[in-house]
């Protein structure tokens, strides 16, 4: 059983490694979105609008609530990928096998994937929070994920098990508030304080 | 190792500008006049090109150099805590800015001001043991002003150059309450008798003779005018009581406006070190049960990430133990019943406040409401409306709270309404 999922996930993988070399655009273009700085970052300062898009401050407190539990959730996925990666010892894709490699050789564990677990992570949580705005963070998640696979760095089922991590870190977040609490109820009485702070001067 | 840490500072400064340019499109579009970073108002379409020009130049200049396209630098974690540092440096850019144009701003308004600054009009007197700012002048019963200010440094400038801007013959005494902000839990405890007492007091002084006189209350000095209207009203008789933009509970969402609307950052941190939040008993108590926690987790923290050969040692050990030892904190202190209060102070005060302003049965003559406040006041119950809303209310849209005088005629606009009805008297 495990054999068989192992070529699957082999199967798969050639099949999206495959397509490198047809067309430079294409290559080009996931070359850019397998960049290991432009989608993360990109997510990071979505996160500074997700905090700010409110438009009154009941919904800014629910914002930042979500932006604490999605924080806590990249922790928690964070430390449960190292926990995995010092058990499950699988080499990248370029090691045993021909692969078409459009990316420099990462020297760490291919299970599971890195890049898909944080932005995964980043979808997940927000969108469990905010549903309209979660959205937005699936096309980088994706983009980035199949970049991966398609520039020979990752087999697809490194990047299921990412998600599959993220999923279960967001959900267990959202569902144990516990978790989350003791930040958010800091930060709102910080904002309260702040932005109750009127005065009528120069 | 140069290009590790020349690296280290390309992603931090890319963090920083795209984080600035973000928090810019997000000022704008939220009408935060408080973080203009030109000082004034804010406007949509500047910070949207200026915030769109930064965002395209720190990606143009980070992915520009092939040391950040698909090779090996700086790792994970540094570029996390490169993410996290620059957002926090991006933010605190975008308030030191604010800061910096809106001081000179001020300092501009000073010298625009004709008159020698108030500070050579109005002296200082002590009575009652409140510090008092009164005109050398005191002119006949009725053409005089009684001023309710705001608390503190900031709060004395308005009356200040008031008293510059006042007609000749006119006399004015300020008072400034130690707290004149967010009512405290006890309805009694709203300053109101204070300043009714050093009123009293003054009254008895034979300079001044309060009977008759135009009473304005300023900023959260109009609520505190508003509350004690009905004992100033038959111990005084004003001729006239004018609010000037008091602050208007949102009852239903349990908050007293957004300082951002117009209140610039050294405004906001004034107000908030003169509430010494860290001087509240519940604060110490929590302050008290956290460092030993603190100490304990950032010791064991760090030990494990030694223990285990964790990547950052020195940075993910404490970091790790501080947001643990603040979680054991709160558990902690939710158990010994010491949590914090199920209510924020903002709240409480909401519930204070619409309890105490119907108190005050007298409504003001005058009540000069700005936008920040005017959908408040239409939110209100219809009991406490009566208090903003039943007699003459000026809607000033140009005007704002923390920017009063940003309106060239602003000042002479309010010193001709205290005095407008004088001529047919």
């Amino acid at each position: 059983m495990f054999t068989w999922i192992l070529n699957l996930d082999y199967t798969v993988f050639t099949g999206i490694n495959g397509l490198t070399g047809r067309n430079q655009l294409a290559d080009a273009v996931m070359k850019t979105f397998c960049n290991d700085h432009l989608i993360p970052f990109t997510l990071g300062f979505m996160v500074i609008i997700l905090a700010l898009h409110g438009r009154n401050r009941v919904k800014d407190r629910d914002n930042l609530s979500a932006v604490v539990r999605l924080l806590i959730a990249i922790a928690v996925s964070t430390v449960v990928m190292q926990l995995i990666v010092s058990f499950v010892h699988r080499p990248r894709p370029f090691v045993d096998h021909e692969v078409n490699l459009l990316f420099y050789r990462p020297t760490d564990w291919s299970f599971p994937s890195n890049p898909a677990t944080v932005t995964f992570t980043f979808f997940f949580s927000v969108f469990l929070s905010d549903r309209r705005f979660g959205l937005w963070f699936l096309p980088p998640a994706v983009l980035m994920s199949f970049a991966r696979i398609y520039c020979g760095v990752h087999y697809p089922g490194d990047v299921l098990a990412g998600i599959l991590l993220a999923v279960a870190s967001a959900y267990l977040v959202h569902r144990l508030d516990f978790l989350s609490r003791p930040l958010v109820e800091i930060i709102n009485n910080l904002e309260s304080r702040l932005r109750s702070a009127l005065s009528l001067r120069e | 190792m140069e290009t590790f840490h020349e690296d280290i500072l390309e992603t931090f400064l890319f963090c920083l500008i795209a984080s600035f340019g973000i928090i810019q499109i997000m000022v704008g579009r939220r009408g935060w006049n408080g973080l203009s970073i030109y000082g004034g108002r804010v406007r949509e379409n500047v910070n949207n090109a200026m915030g769109a020009g930064l965002i395209i130049f720190a990606y143009a200049y980070y992915f520009g150099d092939p040391l950040h396209r698909n090779v090996r630098n700086i790792e994970g974690f540094m570029s996390l805590f490169c993410l996290g540092a620059g957002i926090l440096a991006g933010a605190a850019a975008t308030l030191l800015l604010a800061w910096a144009s809106e001081s000179l701003r001020r300092v501009l308004l000073k010298r625009r001001i004709s008159k020698p600054a108030g500070a050579e009009v109005l002296t200082e007197i002590i009575v009652a043991g409140e510090r008092i700012l009164v005109s050398p002048s005191w002119g006949e019963r009725g053409t005089n002003l009684v001023l309710i200010a705001e608390s503190g440094r900031g709060g004395s400038r308005i009356p200040r150059i008031m008293a510059a801007a006042m007609p000749a013959g006119r006399g004015m005494i300020c008072l400034q309450p130690a707290s004149a902000s967010l009512p405290g839990p006890d309805p009694g405890d709203s300053g109101g008798e204070v300043i009714l007492e050093t009123l009293r007091g003054l009254d008895l002084l034979e300079e001044y003779d309060l009977e008759g006189e135009t009473f304005m209350g300023l900023g959260w000095g109009s609520n505190l005018l508003l509350r004690m209207s009905d004992k100033v009203d038959s111990d005084f008789n004003p001729r006239r009581i004018v609010a000037v933009d008091p602050v208007v509970p949102d009852i239903d969402l349990g908050l007293v406006g957004d300082a951002l609307a117009s209140n610039p950052p050294q405004d906001i941190l004034e107000r908030v070190v003169a509430d010494k939040p860290w001087k509240g008993s519940e604060f110490r108590d929590l302050l008290k049960l956290w460092w030993p926690l603190l100490l304990l987790c950032v010791a064991v923290g760090t030990v494990i990430t030694f223990a285990f050969d964790v990547r950052w040692k020195l940075l993910a050990g404490p970091l790790a133990g501080t947001l643990i030892s603040l979680w054991l904190t709160y558990f902690t202190a939710v158990w010994r019943g010491r949590g914090l209060r199920a209510e924020s102070p903002e709240a409480e005060a909401v519930s204070v406040m619409s309890a105490t302003m119907s108190r005050g049965t007298v409504a003001p003559s005058k009540t000069i409401l700005t936008p920040e406040e005017y959908n408040a006041a239409a939110k209100l119950p219809d009991e406490l409306k009566g208090l903003y809303l039943s007699r003459s209310v000026e809607f000033w849209s140009e005007a704002l709270r923390g920017k009063f005088l940003l309106r060239k005629g602003t000042m002479t606009r309010l010193v001709n309404l205290i005095w407008e009805d004088e001529v047919g008297e």
